[in-house]
This record gives structure tokens, sequence and C-alpha cells, in this order.
């Protein structure tokens, strides 16, 4: 377990030490087998997947993000980011429909994907991130939740038992499909909010997955930390560890701060989240940690790579394969520009004091 | 962060924030830092946190204090968010904590009352002509003579020199021992035959000052703690007050007010000029949460050595964005000096564009990042 900028306490420690082990397994087992189906089932298996989303399992958005976190670590590949934060929605939208597909997500039978169904940033969130084999026949469709304005009015539909597209191949490993486009009017289509209430779920459902989204980033991004750190111990140039050199120590200072910072920023705004949270500071975080996240963990990824040298960019070396998870995760978590300006919006006279 | 604090601490800072917000007054921001009228507001300031018990609220109870180390720093974040101005020096934050560790029961007694009462005003005189970041090279001496000691030797950037009743002081007390090894701390007056102080002028207006030593005799009982463990007693008693948690509330104010400018202006319909300013509030957010985490391990008993210095990396990282936002927000208007009409917001903006080359304090950049990768990382030495 990486020695963390944030106070977790034992239970939590637990959690992250078992999420990043399942997903550590599951990514030694190598591309061919990696599809997400057989972690998905485990983190089902483990209670997980309902933790923070199901009043039974218990949990809070701060578990989640453990969760995410050690998922980064472990480098898994599944769309967890994106089914936590449409369940969390879910949860608060209430109905049948909404119902069962939170019973979906908690027994992991199915995958709860948010889609921007106007396009936009959110819709390529949902395009990837997840590999499965539509050809086996113990894989699960798709479940989408689909966001849109048509007429200036808002909805949020439910649109089971989707069908991915053709493989497309991407910089991630695993396999990934396409997403079509579906049919939302056919009878299965199931209207879950409209109106005002559509819109606020939706802003909760994107702002929670772009946080979870920067979670794994941050549990990636340690792992380079911890192995950056490891080899500068270990390679020697000029007859010294290359760690002894001032000017490589301080691209590791860099990684470090950058990781510290991250953690703290994304737990502070997740216990911010929810009942007994503090619903203005979550808002006003929340831009703030995924701009953080997404700017200065990429240059964690850069620096990385400049410890690492030439072995780093070795397709066999094991950070090739983080990096393609976080380059993904990165893409997801927003664009530096829309997220520096979203941060803006919230700068207001009195804004620490209210 | 609101979300991590219990409910004491939570009503002391609506305290706190109320009782700001009722005194502020906009001179706070627009009278000369070096003035009478500043000191003046600042002595008053002292004297309203003292009669609340806010002033040394981290204190042990028996020396007045009446909260924890969160609340302490609750304040402290408040001070600066509302640019409060101080006049009381280190005695409050650095001098006291360390002579309730290391002093005599006579020392705590001569000198916690006025610490408290906010009328005694301790300076530092720690950094010399050949001894800044690296303070184990310091050279100033305190010879051993009978029963007392004698000090030679000069300290630099003293700050509230001109103005402190007295001086923690480290200097040499064994030239033979390893470098931090032989250095020794002592409280000392300040008005004493043999000193003599002169004005340094910093680019900002604030005045510090070079202190001069030449055989200046001090009673024995003046060293505080172990004799040659000073480097020691040192590094422990400047955690105290090393979360700085005061400073990035300070720039989010001063971030709030250039904003609100912006928007009257219209720089504000400046989709990079919006950017820039969220850039500097993720900045911003992040050197906060350094500077808690730094608080909540001093609040556990924990001595946060290289984590402090990670939150001293963020001011360092953030200093640069600031002063280069604050040129592209005002152009030529950024360097018009308090004083002239046309001075934005009565020169503050000057002020902070000038204070943004402020990176040496706690060590330069590379010293900062040092400490880190040796302490922090353990990282091999070459």
């Amino acid at each position: 377990v990486p020695d963390l900028a944030i106070e977790l306490g034992d239970e939590r420690l637990e959690l992250l030490r078992t999420v990043r082990s399942v997903s550590e397994d599951s990514a030694k087992a190598g591309p061919a087998t990696a599809d997400g189906h057989s972690l998905w089932t485990q983190l089902a298996a483990l209670d997980l997947l309902g933790v923070g989303v199901d009043a039974d399992t218990g949990g809070s958005a701060v578990d989640i993000g453990v969760i995410g976190l050690g998922l980064g670590a472990g480098n898994a590949e599944v769309p967890y980011a994106e089914a936590a934060a449409a369940a969390i929605g879910l949860g608060s939208a209430g109905g049948a429909a909404a119902r069962q597909a939170l019973r979906g997500h908690c027994d992991g039978s199915l995958r709860l994907i948010p889609v921007n169904k106007n396009g936009g940033q959110v819709r390529t969130i949902t395009g990837a991130s997840f590999a499965q084999d539509v050809s086996g026949s113990d894989v699960p469709a798709v479940t989408l939740l689909g966001y849109e304005q048509r007429d200036g009015k808002a909805a949020l539909t439910l649109l089971s038992e989707v069908w991915l597209g053709p493989r497309v191949r991407t910089a991630a490993r695993g396999v990934y499909r396409s997403l079509p486009s579906p049919d939302w009017d056919h009878d299965g289509a199931e209207l879950v909010a409209e109106g005002h209430d559509a819109e606020v779920l939706w802003d909760d459902i994107r702002s929670l997955n772009r946080l979870l989204c920067a979670a794994e980033l941050t549990g990636g991004a340690r792992w380079m930390l911890d192995t950056a750190d490891a080899y500068s111990r270990v390679r020697h140039q000029f007859g010294h560890p290359i760690g002894s050199y001032q000017g490589l120590q301080h691209v590791l200072v860099d990684i470090l701060a950058a990781v510290e910072a991250s953690e703290l920023l994304v737990f502070e705004t997740l216990a911010a989240w929810g009942d007994g949270g503090d619903e203005q500071e979550f808002h006003d975080l929340c831009p703030v940690a995924c701009a953080f996240a997404r700017r200065r963990l990429h240059a964690v990824m850069k620096d990385c790579y400049g410890v690492l040298g030439g072995i780093g960019f070795m397709e066999e070396h094991a950070v090739s394969a983080y990096n393609r998870t976080m380059l993904l995760r990165l893409s997801q978590v927003g664009s530096s520009i829309e997220l520096n300006e979203s941060a803006s919006t919230r700068i207001r006279r009195r804004q620490w004091v209210q | 962060m609101r979300t991590r604090w219990s409910e004491q601490h939570l009503r002391l800072r609506r305290e706190v924030i109320e009782f700001f917000e009722e005194v502020w007054q906009p001179e706070w921001l627009s009278t000369e830092p070096e003035s009478d009228e500043y000191r003046a507001m600042g002595r008053e300031m002292d004297k309203r946190l003292i009669e609340r018990g806010w002033y040394t609220l981290h204190w042990p109870p028996e020396f007045g204090g009446k909260g924890d180390m969160i609340q302490h720093t609750i304040l402290r974040e408040l001070e600066g968010y509302y640019r409060v101005p101080t006049y009381g020096g280190h005695g409050r934050f650095i001098v006291g904590p360390a002579l309730l560790q290391f002093g005599t029961k006579e020392q705590q007694e001569k000198y916690m009352p006025g610490i408290a009462d906010g009328s005694l005003v301790i300076c530092e005189g720690l950094t010399e002509p050949d001894a800044g970041s690296d303070l184990g090279s310091l050279r100033a001496t305190a010879r051993r003579e009978g029963d007392r000691y004698i000090i030679d030797g000069t300290k630099l950037y003293v700050t509230f020199g001109h103005y402190a009743n007295a001086m923690l002081l480290a200097a040499r007390t064994d030239p033979a021992a390893r470098k931090h090894e032989g250095v020794s701390l002592f409280l000392i007056d300040m008005k004493l035959p043999g000193m003599k102080t002169s004005p340094l002028m910093c680019i900002t207006g604030h005045q510090v000052n070079e202190v001069v030593f030449r055989d200046v005799s001090i009673p024995a009982d003046s060293l505080l703690g172990e004799e040659n463990r000073g480097f020691y007693h040192m590094a422990l008693a400047l955690n105290y007050e090393r979360s700085g948690v005061n400073a990035p509330s300070r720039y989010m104010a001063e971030l709030e007010d250039i904003v609100a400018l912006a928007k009257e202006t219209g720089r504000w319909d400046d989709p990079g000029i919006r950017g820039r300013c969220g850039e500097l509030a993720t900045m911003l957010s992040a050197w906060r949460a350094m500077a808690w985490r730094v608080a909540g391990a001093q609040a556990r008993g924990v001595v946060p050595t290289w984590e402090a210095s990670v939150a001293e990396l963020y001011r360092k990282n953030t200093n640069p964005v600031f002063g280069d936002l604050l040129i592209d927000l005002f152009g030529p208007d950024a360097v018009i000096s308090r004083g002239e009409t046309p001075a934005v917001l009565h020169g503050r903006i000057e002020y902070d564009l000038l204070e943004s080359f402020n990176n040496h304090g706690q060590g330069g950049l590379l010293v900062t990042k040092n400490a880190i990768a040796r302490r922090g990382l353990r990282l091999p030495r070459e």
C-alpha cells in the first residue's frame, strides 16, 4: 500500500489493498484475457460495486474514491468511474426502472454507462474504458444512461441491452469496441428524470464521473511515483545511482508534490459529497480537483518517463500499460481549458468563508 | 475542508468570520505596511485577538491557551484571508511554543506573559551573510566566559528587528563541533551594548534589518534549551508555524478582488483570462490542501518536516503564475506604486507583483526541493 497523503483509516486501507490486489491480478492476466469482465465479476462478488450506492452495502463517496484509487494503482480497465457515477445518480432519481438498474449494477449483471446524447465531452467518456468481447455468451450488454436536451427540455433515459459495435484499435491496452448510435426511441427505453431534475442529476453524474476518473488517475500516478523512485535507486550512471543526482531528485520531488496534492484534492472533494457533506464545497472543489489532476498528473506521466529513460518507452515495460490506461482517464477528466474556465466561475468574494 | 472539522471547530470558525467581518477596514489594504498607521492597526488587532483569547489559542491552558492546533490554524487561515494587520513578531508563533518545549521555568515566566499580552515583540536572528539556506554554516559565535556568553557576528534580514524588544538568536558555541552540532539558541534583549541594528529595504517596501554584534555580553541563563543542540531545537520550533496556511488564503482573497475588478473593467470577458484565473485558483486550492495536511499532522503530534516543505514548494510554484497573471491582466498599470493616483487597488497589484518574486523564504526553490528529496523520498546522496 502506498504511503498516502490522506488519512484513510484501517478499514479503508484494507479496501484499497483488496481492490489494488484484484486489479493487479487481473492486469497480470495480460491483454488477451483482460477484457475486464472477470475483474468486474470479482468486484461484484466482493460486494464492491454496491459500495456508496446501495444502502445495504453501506459506504460513501470517499469509499468509492478509495476503490477508484485502488483500481488506478492496479491499472484496472473497467468502467467503474462511469458506472459508479451513474449509479449514484440513479439512486437519487428513484423509480422502478432506476431501482432495477441499480440492482443490476450492484450484482454486476450490467454495466451502467452515462452518455450525453447531444454529444460533446461526455460522449467520449463512454466510448472507451470498458473492454468486453460480445461474442462471449456470459458477457452482459451495456446499459446506457442517456442525457439529452431536446426542444429545450432535458431528459435522462435508461436504455438496456445495448450491444457494442466492432473492435476499435486504441492506445489503451484492452479490447475496445465502439459505441453504436442506439435507438433511444425503442420500447425498452425508460425515462428516469426530466426537466430541471434531469439537469441536476446529469450535472452530478458528470462531476462524479470526472472526479472518479481523477481518483483512478491519482492511483496510477502513485504507482508511477513508486516505480520511478525505485528505479532511481538501482539504476547507476557515471558511477552513482541516478537518484543521487540533484536534477533527477527534483523531478521526483515534482512527481511527489503533484501526487500528494491530487490525493488531497480528490478526497476533500469526495468528502463534501452527499449526506453530511457540503454541496457548495463539492461544486467549488470538483473542477479544481479535476483541473489539477488533468494537468499535473499528465506532467507526472511525462516525468516518470523522464526518470525511466529508454527502458520505460519499451512496450514490454509495465509503465506502458499504466500510461495507456492513464491517457484514457486523462481524456475523460475533461479538457484543461474547460476545467479552468469552470474553476474560474466559482471564484467569488468571500468564497472560502461561505 | 469544512467537512473534516468538528462542530467545535466550525463554531470557532463562524465566530472568527463574524468578528473579522465586523472589524474589517479597507485601510488594512490601502495603508503602507511599513507606516506607523499600519503598525498601530496591527497593535489594535493583536489587542482585540488577545481580548478574545484567540491570540495564543494553541498554547497550553496554563499559559492562556484555549484551543487546539486545528483551531489555531483556522484562525491563522482567516487572518490571512482577511489580510489582518499584525504587529507582534515571532513570539506568538515560534518563540512561545519553543519556550514551552525547551525553556526553563524562569524563562517561561519572564517571556510568556509579554508574548501573550502582545507587549513583547520578538524577532529571529538566524540568517547570516554566509549562512542562509545552509543554516548549519552560521558563524556568529557565543563564547562562554564565566557566567556570561560573549556574542560576535552579523545577522541579516531580521524581520521586526527595528522595533522588537527581544531576539531569538542562533550562535555557534562549539566551533570545533560538526556544523549542525555546535549551535545554541539564546533569548536576548535587543538593546544591548555592542549591538547595532541597520535597515535593509525589501523591494516590496518592507524593512528588514542587519544586526551586528561586537563583544555583546549576555547572561548565561539566556541560553534556550541545551547548549550545542540549538540547530535541532530550531528545526522543531519552526515546525510550529510551518503549515503557512495564512499565505494561500491571503492569495485567494487577492484573487477574488482581482476577479471582481476584472469583471468591472470587462477583462473578465476574455476566456483566456478566466482560464488563467481558474488555473491559479486550482494551484491555491492544492497549496491550501497541503498546508492543512501539515496542520493536521501537527494536531496529531507529528512533526511534519518534508510535508511542510511540499506546502512551501506550492508557494514557490504559485508565485510566478500569480505574477504573470497580474501583468497580463493589468499591463503597465500593474507596476504603478501605492500612493500614485492610477495605482490599481491602491498599489496592491504592484505589491503583489513584487511579492511574487519572494521565493527565498525557508530556503530557495532548489533548497526546498533538496529537503523534500532528502527527508520525504530519502533519496541517496551523490
